[in-house]
């Protein structure tokens, strides 16, 4: 019923540049290669936090 | 009627609604983490988590289930994005791009919003259902978690435990944030939000184009937008589409809802610390700072002096305003929405005055206290008078101690690390989008709105508010992998100092009240702590604004 990709003319309040990035198909041959690049990037993040955690605690004793 | 005149009565009917819910909803809350008895629907959720719900946490146990459940909480949202156009209710979207999946996961997860997408040509109805609203209910509850937490570290002695946290976050989603968004869905429904699941319409208008109109449940999850102070709009204009926010009465009631659980919490610390007083008078430091925000604002959008005729026609500055609700309502939705972290809007920011959008954020700025995001403005505010009792004590000779707690150099060091987190992270990313091309490059505006709208979103992105200033091409890999460590980093580093300094707090034998100890809840309290957060905010941001709003302001 609905057509396959809505097309609107992005207007933005909230999200600047909206749209900009989105919409767009997943190219196959990359599609491990940066699945695994956000997913290794949020446990790096997750472990610095862990780390700065370790630390107050080394801190606290 | 007067625009301005209505935009106050406005003002005085949320201000007369939030003061009538102080009370029962901050008692209620306080109710919520202090009884013994479980409902059933939670003791089958801890049989299924595994969870003891008697056995108490450790402060560093306690931040370890925060990081594992929002690490967890951070993958999955991503995987659903990508796997989008796999699943059902997908609209014929296709998956979300890897780097806005991944910003938006740790946006939603961080309680942030921020928003590099248009909801509804990006995220398809599970997407929006199973993955943002489930988090805009977790990263609340997750929030008010802490703040309990926080609060237990005064209440308990001798103790390293600070409760559980799954119990708490539990009960926070289950007893307080579903109920009232049942609530206020059905008042969101009934007053015109949509509510559907509706394949898209393709429609001819009356000129003979075509029109595509989106649908969506968008009325049950327009309220935890709001009341978790969240801010992710189902579309891409958020409280100004008129599917979200139909008529001026959701506009009023939306705001009700945002400002709602931030400035009932300090009841709950009143009454779980056991003197009311002590929450009255954080309640009031909250109230002063917001009331002059609004003022703030409304003044300056109000300004036509320099304007132009289309200004002084229209009675204010009205390029980027919804006209069904117009300037003061705008004024107060990005007052509002500033000093909680919401974020959420209902006029485009980018547009405000300089010295309007200079408050707006400033009120970013200041981290969540006037009152703040859900639980986090109840720690970051406690955090705050902790500075401030410290500071008065070297003024004035009197021993620093708060709620029957000694503020020792060791409190002092965690207060430290919570309070530079902000600018440390805000800063460094902003200069570096600054000065790098890589950052440069997006930043569509020259001069000082340039620099205002860089500080903005990283301001917006580490206090985890969500809103933006246009102009800033966000989309851009550079700004969605900065923001995305800002706002992870913004979010969990201050809430690990937080909990230590709670933990410590917490170890300590109380300390009864002397001639020495300075009585924290007085209105001479309320000033001096209104003045530390100006002071340590102003002088925190001063370059940043003056090179940023007020050189354009004056210019």
């Amino acid at each position: 019923m609905g057509p396959a990709r809505p097309a609107f003319t992005q207007v933005s309040l909230g999200c600047p540049a909206a749209g900009k990035g989105a919409g767009r198909g997943l190219t196959p041959g990359r599609r491990p290669v940066s699945d695994l690049l956000y997913i290794g990037l949020t446990i790096v993040v997750f472990a610095a936090l862990y780390l700065v955690l370790k630390g107050v605690e080394r801190f606290e004793r | 009627m007067n625009g301005t005149l209505a935009g106050w009565l406005q003002f005085a009917l949320l201000f007369v609604a939030l003061a009538a819910c102080y009370v029962p909803l901050g008692n209620y809350i306080a109710h919520i983490f202090t009884t013994d008895k479980d409902w059933k629907a939670e003791r089958f959720l801890y049989r299924v988590m595994g969870v003891d719900p008697k056995a108490d946490q450790r402060w560093s146990v306690y931040v370890r289930s925060i990081l594992a459940f929002s690490a967890v909480s951070v993958l999955f949202l991503y995987g659903l994005e990508r796997l989008q156009h796999y699943l059902i209710l997908s609209q014929h979207l296709p998956n979300v791009p890897a780097v806005t999946a991944w910003n938006t996961a740790a946006s939603f997860v961080t309680n942030t919003n921020w928003q590099n997408y248009a909801g509804e040509s990006t995220m398809g109805y599970l997407v929006q259902m199973a993955g943002l609203v489930v988090q805009q209910f977790m990263s609340a509850a997750v929030g008010l978690a802490v703040a309990i937490a926080m609060i237990r570290g005064f209440t308990r002695s001798r103790t390293d435990k600070l409760g559980n946290f799954w119990v708490d976050v539990t009960r926070g989603a289950l007893r307080l944030l579903i109920p009232i968004s049942i609530v206020g869905g059905l008042v969101l429904i009934a007053s015109g939000a949509i509510e559907n699941f509706h394949a898209y319409q393709t429609v001819t208008t009356l000129s003979g184009m075509h029109q595509t109109i989106p649908g969506g449940p968008v009325g049950s999850s327009e309220v935890i937008k709001d009341l978790g102070n969240n801010g992710g709009g189902w579309f891409n204009t958020n409280s100004a589409h008129p599917f979200e926010n139909p008529t001026s009465f959701t506009d009023i009631f939306e705001i009700f809802l945002l400002l709602l659980i931030p400035f009932a919490t300090p009841r709950a610390f009143g009454r779980m610390v056991k003197d009311n007083r002590q929450g009255y008078t954080l309640a009031a430091v909250m109230v002063i700072i917001w009331v002059v925000a609004v003022g703030g604002i409304s003044l300056f959008e109000a300004h036509t002096g320099t304007g132009g005729a289309a200004t002084k026609l229209a009675h204010g500055a009205m390029e980027g305003v919804e006209t069904r609700f117009g300037r003061p309502a705008c004024s107060l939705f990005a007052a509002s929405t500033t000093v909680t972290s919401t974020g959420a809007v209902n006029c485009f920011h980018d547009s405000l005055t300089p010295f309007g959008g200079g408050i707006a954020l400033f009120d970013i700025a200041l981290g969540e206290i006037a009152p703040g995001g859900t639980g986090a403005g109840m720690y970051g505010i406690l955090i705050l008078a902790i500075v401030t009792v410290f500071v008065a004590g070297l003024m004035v000779g009197r021993t620093p101690e708060y709620i029957g707690k000694k503020i020792r150099p060791v409190e002092m060091k965690y207060a430290a690390l919570y309070f530079l987190t902000m600018p440390v992270l805000i800063l460094t990313a902003a200069g570096l989008s600054i000065g790098t091309r890589v950052g440069q490059k997006a930043i569509l505006n020259p001069g000082p709105h340039g620099l205002t709208e860089v500080v903005y979103a990283f301001a917006s992105m580490a206090n985890n508010n969500g809103s933006a200033f246009g102009g800033l091409g966000s989309a851009a890999t550079w700004y969605q992998v900065t923001g995305g460590i800002v706002m992870l980093l913004g979010r969990f580093a201050p809430e690990i100092f937080a909990l230590g300094l709670a933990g410590s707090l917490a170890r300590q034998q109380p300390v009864p009240a002397s001639a020495g100890t300075l009585d924290t809840r007085t209105p001479l309290f309320a000033g001096m702590l209104v003045a530390v957060i100006l002071v340590l905010v102003g002088l925190t941001y001063f370059p940043a604004l003056a090179l940023g709003p007020f050189a354009e302001g004056l210019h």
